[in-house]
């Protein structure tokens, strides 16, 4: 079926807070946008490349949920979303805000956005978990002091169609915002979009949200055998929001299109794809969204199938030698040798003494 | 000099009284399409043309040479079956170009099939140039366009055929064109007709082609118009419907801009631990919207119903992202025109955001045209 999962949603409700999506051709008829419109925050899509993710990783950090950054108040939003609070999520979340609170990951954001002077977490979930959170940050907040965090919880108004999301923990360093937040909180549309190709995305639903958005290239007919031809950057240009290493959206490529050959072939020298000319949409579509359900071991798996099958099926048939050694030399001639084959008498060229003097015959077999 | 190399000197003025001159003498038809492209595309036509003429498939080699005028050009479709270059289809394109189309107004006088075939299998062919939408809305209101042009005493009587058979919208090729001769009625009556049955039984009427009869100041002429703006000049004054094109024109040129929704994002460049990296972000993302008329009913689930599925006659991928009450998102991709966009619904509105830089105005316009056929008569751009 290929649906966002719970995380996703959240990532994409609050997109729709900071995308300005304008209405045509009638007046707004949605409040979306409005963190944007409102307040002055807008998201940011860093294409970090593989070495300062390494280093991010090296130091226990990984891509925030999202990036938002207010110019006029001088902050820098990091949004993690949670579908879900267990055990590990806390832990995992308790790391998290002690890397965004750490002078190391200052020393990054201060790099990246020189004009910014103030950092604060958000951490976005359902009402439910919401304060669930909030008790959690409460409690943490007691012993440590780091960076500003607040919690959101958001809500689903059915009967208006709209999101409510309210503050649950935290006051905003953006006055405005607080006391936003602290009345009525904000309202926002369902997801009009969907944001984000990015690590934090499991891995078979980042090799399918890659395919899905690979097939917008494909075309019943191609004028010329280079408009098959699609490009990493060709991507990267289509899809702003993929937010990934050259590396990694090679690797998810390459696996794509082992699983799914119907879409065309990969070229992993340039990192190059070839669209197919009449691809079967129906099989693809359904590859696809079987792919969506795997796990990066379970699509390891089937690699490793398709390529034994691959194997098979390509195996060249055995063909008898044409010109065997043993066959070559008269046989007695060989039974007889000693292992030097071209000691034979025929074999005149090594018998004779070449051009500059050099006796073979009594450099190969000297006398006694 | 021979024929073609006779066409060549022509000017648009001189193809209309020579067109206006067999119109009345000859009782000749006259086809008119309007063609949309990019400007790059229009720009590399000569080399499309030869790639296309190359092709074993085609049955035609292609040529465009420029008139005696600038911006107006014959194309002519050389028969590859025929040993010599005789008896061409030949076509007069008048080009009026801006920033970010290229309209191109075609005539041609020669026999329907001959035409269609010809310039049918070009565009095809040709990945971004195609044949301007109007829509069957527009055809079913086209009375008010045309009293905005030429006044309130022009008179406009239509004769129709629709393209629905049982529920289902035909495919494009088997719509049958030109109509068969019936009887003239005032568009307002048709409308009628079609509401009636949609608000009794919600049955949904849309229309491919439609055949008019204009009478403005004693004069009059009759033809017939595709939602692809393809049109049929059977008879009666040619001047008079000359008048018409260039509202036309403007009226196709103002629908690509509702069809053409684009994201704009800004890219800067920082560092990260010394390490270049570029940072984008989404300043203004366009969307095209429609709100739910009072009279629809069943709006959501209409909606739902139809994209939750692939549709493959339109070459339409659907992928569902969000289901259920209240909102529904879903992901479609177009494999004819190689576009994708993200449509949302409720209970309420519809929004079509674009899911790359722009959309493709035909995947739009295609969009549009199952919306009025399956969920809501009135949507239209």
């Amino acid at each position: 079926m290929g649906r966002m999962t719970p995380h996703e949603f959240l990532i994409n409700v609050m997109g729709s807070t900071v995308l300005n999506i304008v209405p045509f051709p009638t007046a707004p008829v949605a409040p979306s946008g409005s963190l944007a419109k409102n307040f002055g925050y807008a998201i940011r899509l860093p294409k970090f490349g593989e070495t300062v993710q390494g280093l991010m990783k090296k130091r226990g950090a990984k891509i925030p949920d999202l990036l938002l950054v207010n110019e006029k108040e001088k902050l820098l939003i990091i949004i993690e979303c949670k579908s879900d609070f267990t055990f590990e999520i806390e832990e995992r979340l308790s790391k998290q805000i002690e890397f965004y609170s750490s002078e190391e990951f200052k020393a990054i954001w201060k790099e990246m956005f020189p004009d910014l002077s103030n950092i604060e977490i958000w951490v976005f979930s359902s009402k439910d978990f919401g304060k669930k959170i909030a008790k959690f940050i409460g409690r943490k907040e007691k012993k440590k002091n780091p960076a500003n965090i607040i919690v959101w919880g958001v809500e689903f108004r059915k009967a208006r169609e709209e999101a409510h999301i309210q503050k649950f923990y935290g006051t905003h360093i953006d006055t405005k915002l607080n006391k936003q937040m602290e009345s009525e909180g904000l309202t926002c549309s369902p997801p009009r979009t969907e944001l984000l190709v990015d690590p934090t995305l499991a891995y078979g639903e980042r090799v399918f949200r890659i395919g899905r958005r690979i097939l917008s290239f494909l075309a019943i007919s191609y004028l010329t055998e280079k408009d098959r031809i699609v490009t990493l950057q060709n991507f990267m240009d289509r899809y702003p929001d993929t937010i990934m290493t050259e590396k990694e959206l090679k690797r998810c490529l390459r696996y794509l299109l082992k699983l799914i050959p119907e879409i065309g072939e990969y070229n992993s020298a340039t990192g190059e794809l070839v669209l197919a000319k009449r691809p079967s949409l129906d099989k693809i579509k359904a590859k696809l969204e079987r792919i969506q359900e795997m796990t990066e071991a379970e699509i390891k798996v089937e690699l490793t199938r398709i390529s034994k099958k691959l194997g098979v099926k390509f195996k060249r048939p055995k063909v008898k030698q044409k010109t065997k050694i043993s066959e070559w030399f008269p046989k007695k001639a060989v039974s007889e040798s000693f292992g030097l084959p071209f000691r034979h008498q025929h074999v005149e060229i090594l018998h004779r003494n070449d051009e500059l003097g050099f006796d073979f015959e009594s450099a190969l077999f000297p006398n006694p | 000099m021979s024929l073609i190399e006779n066409f060549k000197t022509y000017t648009l003025d001189l193809f209309l009284e020579d067109a206006t001159r067999q119109v009345t003498k000859e009782k000749r038809r006259v086809y008119c399409d309007i063609l949309i492209s990019y400007p790059n595309i229009f720009d590399a036509l000569p080399r499309i043309m030869d790639y296309y003429s190359d092709r074993k498939r085609s049955h035609w080699s292609v040529s465009i040479s420029p008139c005696a005028e600038e911006d107006f050009f014959l194309v002519c479709f050389f028969s590859k079956e025929m040993e010599t270059n005789e008896n061409p289809v030949f076509f007069f394109w008048k080009v009026f170009k801006d920033d970010k189309y290229v309209t191109i107004l075609s005539f041609s006088f020669q026999s329907y099939m001959e035409i269609r075939r010809s310039l049918d299998s070009l565009v095809r062919f040709t990945r971004g140039l195609w044949f301007a939408w109007v829509g069957s809305r527009f055809l079913e209101n086209f009375d008010l366009f045309v009293t905005r042009v030429l006044g309130e005493r022009a008179n406009i009587l239509a004769s129709f055929q629709t393209a629905e058979e049982k529920g289902e919208v035909l495919p494009r090729k088997v719509r049958v064109f030109p109509l068969p001769p019936r009887k003239f009625v005032p568009l307002g009556d048709i409308r009628k007709w079609a509401k009636d049955r949609y608000l009794r039984d919600g049955e949904i009427y849309t229309f491919s082609n439609m055949r008019y009869r204009l009478i403005s100041d004693g004069m009059d002429f009759t033809f017939s118009m595709t939602d692809r703006s393809r049109i049929t000049f059977e008879r009666g004054d040619f001047t008079l419907f000359v008048t018409l094109i260039r509202p036309l024109l403007v009226e196709t040129r103002r629908k690509l801009d509702a069809l053409r929704r684009n994201s704009y994002t800004t890219m800067r460049e920082s560092t990260v631990l010394g390490k270049r990296i570029e940072i984008q972000t989404f300043d203004r993302i366009e969307s095209l919207v429609f709100r739910k008329p009072q009279e629809t009913k069943r709006w959501y689930d209409k909606i739902v119903g139809l994209f939750s599925s692939d549709i493959p006659e339109q070459k339409l991928i659907n992928f569902t992202l969000l289901s259920g009450n209240p909102y529904f998102l879903v992901h479609i991709i177009d494999a004819e025109n190689s576009s994708s966009i993200y449509l949302s619904a409720t209970s309420e509105e519809l929004q079509i955001v674009p899911a790359e830089p722009s959309t493709k105005e035909g995947t739009v316009a295609k969009i549009v045209d199952l919306l009025q056929a399956k969920v809501d008569p009135s949507i239209s751009v």
